[in-house]
């Protein structure tokens, strides 16, 4: 909120106004003082020199007004002095008379008004009289900003007293408050238009700042027009508006005519606004050539809006077309102005989509039209390239944004034809950034896009983070916002969610097809979700599989098209790719198909042996890879007996010792649990002596350990495997074998050092035994 | 006892654009209520006579434009103001974010002799509303940590609590106005000269 104080010279206006506030105090305390004596004529008397300081030129409207509002602030005791000695039997009527006595013009008109206040109160004389009276006694000042804050005195003072019924003759009707207002606003408004044309033509931007401070003044006649209840709709279309419009386009006056545009639309009802848009919008376009016309038609457009998305649709009657008329409106005041800046046309049509949207939402050809529009005169203008942080580039990314921020689902946007042209008017990075608001917009509201055509139309909006286009910059985008945007088309890719199996294949297909073309920086992040998607169009066939006869091809066709896909990433991205293998392979696996699935975990061994080279991204893809393998069930034992051998000498060339000796171990399951096909019934292997073998080994390599705390946790840790295979019925591993390994645990605890180290193996150690001894209990109970 | 006998209280409503300050006061003064949206602009005042204890007051209830824009010539009628009311809307959060910024605001402006008990009263109104946002303890416990504003919650529309508010609001600005009393009222003029008829000595009495 704006301070107080006037620009112009602040210093001397706070002296001046500083001087003018003291006599107020002065004067207005010797008024109380006569007051509260009963000494009217001597309070009258200090009123009138009160009032003497609002005869000042000197002061800016600001200040004048801070004056007027100390000043009526004191009237107000006199007022209900006045108001007291009507009550104890006082005639207004002679106390109207002899303050027309008052010497100078403007305390006399004051006085007058306060007076005539009580006078109507008092409903001693006819009230439109005294009304008529006060409003033409007016005229008799004709200084600009005396005679502005009088009128305004006056409209302040008989705010509650304006004649509000319609049958009333005497006392007066509605009729004659319309007229009283609509006297005091031409009043005002000529005032305030004649400053314009007062004083050297260099005060020109000082004089204009000051009378739009000064514009609330002449507005509040129409708020008062708008507070009478009896005005209606009919009587605010018959005698109200014409009256104000015509004052609008009498004044000729740009400032003027913008802010009592705005003020109407303001002030009176939505209601009221849509019963007159016709005679309103054809007022704007009548008004001077440097009038804001966009704003005005802006403002209306907005509050309609909002007012039809508050009340609901039903409160637009239906034979106002509001969305033709403001068209043909703004199609109007486009022609007949060809020096408008291009922004404010896109403005315009800015406000005329997001009242399609609110009004009529599921009028999809309102928004099209408003939109086709917009590009013709775009093209017409030859704009193109525009940057987004240009004006018009703004209004542009408005205009496009506005559909997606206002339809319930975003994917509406998708179906506007226009849509997709208004965004190739735009350079690079405007068509980038609209491309991220809208993939966000979807991916918020997690919207499922069911259709390739549906998917093709968005790739279409959303093509610069698809590919690399020809006017993109030539220096590499930032690393981070890259890979964030790559990784919202990632996300985009899991909203693909087709009905059908067949459509579903439709899109994937297809959009990998799109994908590849983005180059290696964005496969990366691109065909992994494509390659997770097909898996789970896999689960989908096998789900119609009594339906579709063809499923188990169809799957076929889709591991294949999987394969090709991670190959083209391998190089690129080793470890994701050796997962994405892994993946299909336990998919292919689900699916019972043993070829498939073996092709997967040879393609996951091969890629192991050939781009994993860092020795602990080998370790955890080796245990990636045997934990995998152990949980298929359908291969048969000549391919098992393949991987499985392949997985244990991989473990056993792992680099370090310790991960040699847990991956052994881990590979003992393979020779247990792991499962083992004859064409039907999957088997666990169950084949203690090669387990037996691997413990060893391990135990062997654990053995060979320097460090005697990683030895001692290596042990303990095997111990663990050793018992959980006991468990399991191995009958190789004897108690008394256990004993010696446990012997051999205990003789390495006693040489170690007490730390914080030791103290987990130690604790991890008897927390093994502790088990054992239970579940040895619990075995010899049953 | 002075001939004049009512007193005068200045009450201010301030708030964010479309909270009901308009509708608050036409429903407190008039008795009534319109669902049709108005914008106010600039300041305009409503007057209504009440009893507080045994004193007639006259409340002069100034409505305000929420939007900044309307306000072109400063705000120099939140002076002399005997109390302000800050008004937010229960179903939207925003309007009571801004409770703090429109306090400040107006006792910057309104430079009040004693800025720390000026008196307040916060109302949250539409409560007729179902989509309510703000709950009631949050704007409390506000209220608490600004010395104890009173809060009221109610509805324009309904007639909800509005008496009781104003009823409220009347009595803090009565008692704000007695204090001052004691205060003198015309420091900045010295040379007081009182009509050798006149016996009282005190610049302003009720």
């Amino acid at each position: 909120m704006s301070k107080g104080q006037s620009l112009g010279v602040p210093d001397d206006q706070d002296k001046l106004l500083g001087e003018a506030l003291k006599q107020v105090d002065k004067s207005s305390f010797e008024m109380k003082t006569c007051l509260d004596n009963d000494k009217l004529m001597d309070a009258l008397k200090h009123a009138s020199s009160m009032l003497s300081e609002l005869r000042t030129s000197l002061l800016s409207p600001k200040s004048y007004y801070e004056l007027y509002m100390a000043i009526s602030d004191q009237l107000r005791h006199l007022e209900q002095f006045l108001f007291d000695e009507f009550e104890k039997g006082k005639k207004m009527s002679d106390l109207y008379e002899l303050v027309q006595y008052a010497g100078n013009i403007v305390p006399r008109l004051y006085l007058l008004v306060t007076v005539g206040t009580v006078y109507v109160k008092a409903k001693e004389g006819s009230r439109k009289d005294i009304l008529r009276d006060l409003v033409e006694m007016c005229r008799g000042v004709q200084h600009p900003l005396r005679g502005l804050f009088l009128r305004n005195y006056l409209l302040q003072c008989t705010r509650n007293l304006l004649p509000d019924s319609s049958n009333d003759e005497l006392d007066g009707t509605v009729h004659d408050s319309i007229q009283f207002i609509q006297h005091n606003f031409s009043e005002m408004n000529k005032l305030w238009v004649r400053m314009q044309h007062q004083g050297h033509t260099k005060e020109k931007d000082r004089r204009e700042k000051e009378r739009l401070e000064l514009r609330i003044l002449v507005g509040t006649n129409l708020v008062r027009l708008s507070q009478l209840e009896a005005v209606d709709k009919s009587l605010y279309l018959k005698s109200v508006l014409p009256n104000i419009l015509e004052q609008v386009v009498k004044c000729r006056d740009a400032i003027a005519q913008e802010y009592l545009m705005e003020c109407i639309i303001q002030v009176f009802p939505d209601e009221f606004h849509l019963e007159s848009l016709n005679p309103y919008l054809k007022t704007c376009a009548d008004l001077q050539e440097f009038v804001n016309v966009k704003g005005i038609i802006i403002t209306l457009i907005d509050r309609l809006a909002a007012f039809a998305h508050r009340s609901d649709i039903s409160a637009i009657p239906e034979d106002i077309k509001l969305f033709d008329i403001f068209q043909q409106e703004i199609a109007i005041v486009i022609q007949s102005r060809p020096n408008m800046e291009t922004e404010d046309i896109v403005a315009l049509y800015v406000s005329l989509v997001n009242l399609a949207i609110k009004c009529y939402a599921d009028q999809l050809n309102y928004v099209d039209d408003a939109l086709k529009s917009t590009q013709e005169i775009l093209t017409k203008k030859d704009m193109s390239k525009v940057g987004s942080n240009t004006s018009t580039g703004r209004e542009l990314q408005q205009l496009l944004k506005v559909p997606i921020d206002g339809y319930d689902a975003v994917l509406t946007v998708l179906k506007l034809e226009n849509y997709s042209s208004i965004l190739k008017h735009f350079d690079y990075d405007g068509r980038k950034s609209l491309a991220v608001y809208l993939l966000q917009a979807i991916l918020d509201k997690n919207e499922a896009i069911t259709s390739w055509t549906q998917v093709e139309t968005l790739f279409d909006l959303i093509s610069p983070l698809l590919y690399d286009e020809a006017d993109q910059p030539t220096d590499e985008p930032d690393p981070e916002d890259f890979s964030e945007e790559q990784g919202m088309v990632a996300r985009l890719i899991h909203l693909f969610k087709a009905q059908a199996p067949d459509q579903q294949y439709q899109i994937i297909n297809n959009s990998k097809k799109v994908f590849v073309k983005g180059g290696d920086s964005r496969v990366v992040h691109t065909l992994i979700p494509v390659v997770f998607s097909s898996y789970r169009l896999v689960v989908a066939y096998r789900s119609i599989q009594e339906t579709d006869s063809k499923w188990f091809q169809k799957c076929e066709r889709i591991f294949q098209l999987s394969l090709q896909t991670i190959s083209e990433l391998c190089k690129l991205a080793p470890e994701p790719s050796l997962r994405l293998y892994l993946q299909g392979a336990l998919t292919a696996d689900g699916v019972g198909n043993e070829t498939i699935a073996y092709e997967f975990l040879t393609q996951a061994i091969t890629l192991y042996e050939e781009d994993i080279s860092d020795s602990r991204e080998q370790v955890v893809c080796l245990t990636l890879i045997v934990g995998t393998f152990e949980s298929m069930a359908s291969l048969e034992e000549e391919n098992h007996e393949a991987v499985r051998t392949k997985c244990a000498v991989a473990s056993s060339r792992l680099l370090k010792k310790p991960d040699q000796c847990r991956c052994v171990a881990a590979c003992a399951h393979l020779f247990w649990s792991a499962k083992v096909s004859d064409g039907n019934e999957p088997t666990e292997c169950h084949d203690s002596k090669r387990v037996m073998e691997c413990l060893k080994k391990s135990g062997r390599i654990a053995n060979q350990c320097m460090d005697s705390v990683v030895q001692t946790q290596l042990l303990v840790e095997l111990l663990n495997v050793y018992i959980l295979f006991l468990e399991k019925g191995n009958n190789e591993i004897s108690q008394q074998f256990l004993n010696q390994l446990i012997e051999k645990i205990k003789g390495n605890i006693e040489g170690l050092d007490k730390n914080e180290e030791t103290e987990q193996v130690i604790q991890h150690f008897e927390n093994t035994l502790t088990h054992h001894r239970q579940s040895k209990q619990q075995s010899e109970a049953d | 006892m002075s001939a004049r006998r009512k007193v005068l209280l200045k009450v201010i409503i301030l708030g964010d654009s479309g909270v009901g300050k308009t509708s608050l006061m036409n429903q407190y003064v008039n008795k009534k209520f319109t669902s049709q949206y108005k914008a106010t602009i600039g300041a305009d005042f409503l007057t209504k006579e009440v009893m507080v204890d045994d004193r007639l007051v006259t409340m002069q209830i100034w409505d305000t434009a929420g939007q900044e824009r309307f306000q072109s010539l400063g705000v120099a009628f939140y002076r002399g103001a005997d109390c302000c009311v800050l008004v937010y809307d229960v179903t939207n959060a925003n309007t009571f974010k801004t409770l703090d910024s429109w306090r400040d605001e107006f006792l910057i402006q309104a430079s009040p002799r004693d800025p720390e008990n000026f008196p307040f009263v916060v109302i949250g109104n539409k409560i007729d509303l179902e989509n309510r946002q703000v709950p009631a303890r949050r704007a409390q416990n506000w209220c608490e940590s600004k010395n104890n504003i009173p809060y009221y919650e109610t509805s324009a529309k309904e007639a909800v609590n509005v008496d009781q508010a104003f009823q409220k609001i009347a009595r803090d600005a009565l008692a704000k106005e007695n204090d001052d009393i004691y205060k003198p009222q015309v420091a900045s003029v010295p040379d007081i000269r009182l009509d050798s008829n006149t016996k009282q000595k005190s610049g302003k009495c009720c």
